[in-house]
């Protein structure tokens, strides 16, 4: 395939997998495990395995992540860049046409109060959110000591949340340099 | 200089943004508490708006932050800070990442980092609720003071409104847009 065609296609096909998706990343990743390996058969199966590893395990956004991993993978880095601007494109152009708008109508009284629904629906979703990842993360002593910490200081205090963000790594890279049996223990469990 | 402030702040939140949009939340509200670019109310409508448009809550969270506070330019360039550093990290060091994906000290800093990821996605609950639950008048007191007069302070509308969407988001599959939608309809009949 010629490369200009590759790339054209990498970009119109990440631009619609970011105009269509609504409900973030995490709807997204299956998206394009889709589109990438039964449809377009770009790439294969234990492939795509090992690119969802890596884009779960890098930071940033998890669709920014996966396109710029699968437009790599495709077309090293002209594909990632291409791929990255394909999926945040309409984000752009949708959230500040709407941005343009709505500083005209928000003070409305209307508005306001519908506002005032959402977020308080907001806040439900994300409290729902929270209990899904806290069954993951707070697996012992430490790791539940770890979130009501992180909690405390976020709220109490004006810590910066990157400071308590490396403590978490440097907590996690500790345990495996010089706490063999948690280790141990935590490997373990993953498996399962 | 605004510009490139914004694209150093977005870009920090990225290379440091474990776990999805809600855990961003904190992290941005706390760069926006040191710029006071907007205030928390502005701050949750733009997250509430990002959650019912297409892409990444991020992405979208960032390009409204950087219109908001600088315009067309402030939008481009906080949107292309979400996803650059995890570029040059891709596009730099692919064959390592490739390579260590799998291996356990990886999953060690993850066993570290997710007990935080959670502790961010739950206080953003709270930063969330602060701008939603509490009425007009004890705005910005301290905790004390709302739990004392409690009676008062809390708007029980809209605890109403979050405890039932906790409970459906929780146990169906009912999708998070319906439940916005859902809040959005009934704020305006109820408040």
């Amino acid at each position: 395939m010629n490369r200009k065609y590759i790339l054209l296609n990498l970009f119109f096909t990440f631009f619609r997998i970011g105009l269509f998706t609504l409900g973030g990343g995490y709807v997204m990743v299956p998206l394009i495990e889709r589109e990438m390996v039964n449809k377009k058969k770009w790439i294969a199966e234990d492939e795509i395995v090992d690119i969802i590893a890596i884009t779960q395990s890098i930071p940033g956004a998890l669709a920014t992540n996966m396109s710029a991993l699968v437009g790599y993978r495709i077309a090293k880095v002209k594909g990632a860049i291409v791929s990255v601007l394909g999926v945040i494109l309409p984000s752009f152009i949708i959230i500040v046409l709407i941005a343009m708008f709505f500083t005209q109508f928000k003070d409305l009284e209307v508005v306001q109060d519908s506002f005032l629904g959402i977020r308080s629906v907001v806040a439900g979703l994300i409290a729902a959110a929270s209990i899904r990842i806290l069954k993951k993360a707070a697996v012992d002593i430490y790791t539940s000591t770890i979130v009501v910490a992180t909690v405390v200081l976020l709220i109490l205090t004006d810590i910066e949340p990157v400071f308590i963000i490396i403590g978490g790594l440097v907590f996690g890279l500790l345990t495996y340099f010089f706490f063999p049996k948690l280790k141990r223990k935590v490997l373990e469990k993953e498996k399962k | 200089m605004l510009l490139l402030t914004l694209f150093l702040m977005f870009a920090k939140i990225a290379l440091f943004n474990f776990g999805g949009g809600f855990a961003m939340i904190p992290l941005i509200a706390s760069e926006m508490d040191k710029f006071q670019w907007l205030t928390s109310q502005e701050f949750m409508d733009i997250i509430a708006i990002s959650q019912m448009t297409p892409g990444a809550i991020a992405v979208n969270t960032a390009t409204y932050v950087g219109y908001s506070v600088a315009g067309i330019w402030g939008a481009v360039v906080s949107t292309i800070a979400i996803p650059f550093p995890s570029l040059i990290l891709v596009i730099t060091l692919y064959p390592i990442l490739d390579k260590y994906k799998n291996h356990p000290v990886l999953k060690m800093i993850f066993y570290g980092l997710r007990p935080v990821v959670a502790g961010l996605i739950i206080a953003a609950v709270y930063f969330v609720a602060k701008t939603a639950m509490i009425n007009q008048d004890y705005v910005g007191e301290s905790i004390i003071t709302i739990i004392s007069n409690f009676f008062t302070s809390i708007n029980f509308g809209s605890l109403a409104l979050t405890v039932v969407a906790f409970i459906i988001a929780l146990k169906t599959k009912i999708s998070p847009v319906i439940l916005l939608l859902a809040g959005a309809i009934l704020g305006i009949l109820i408040f």
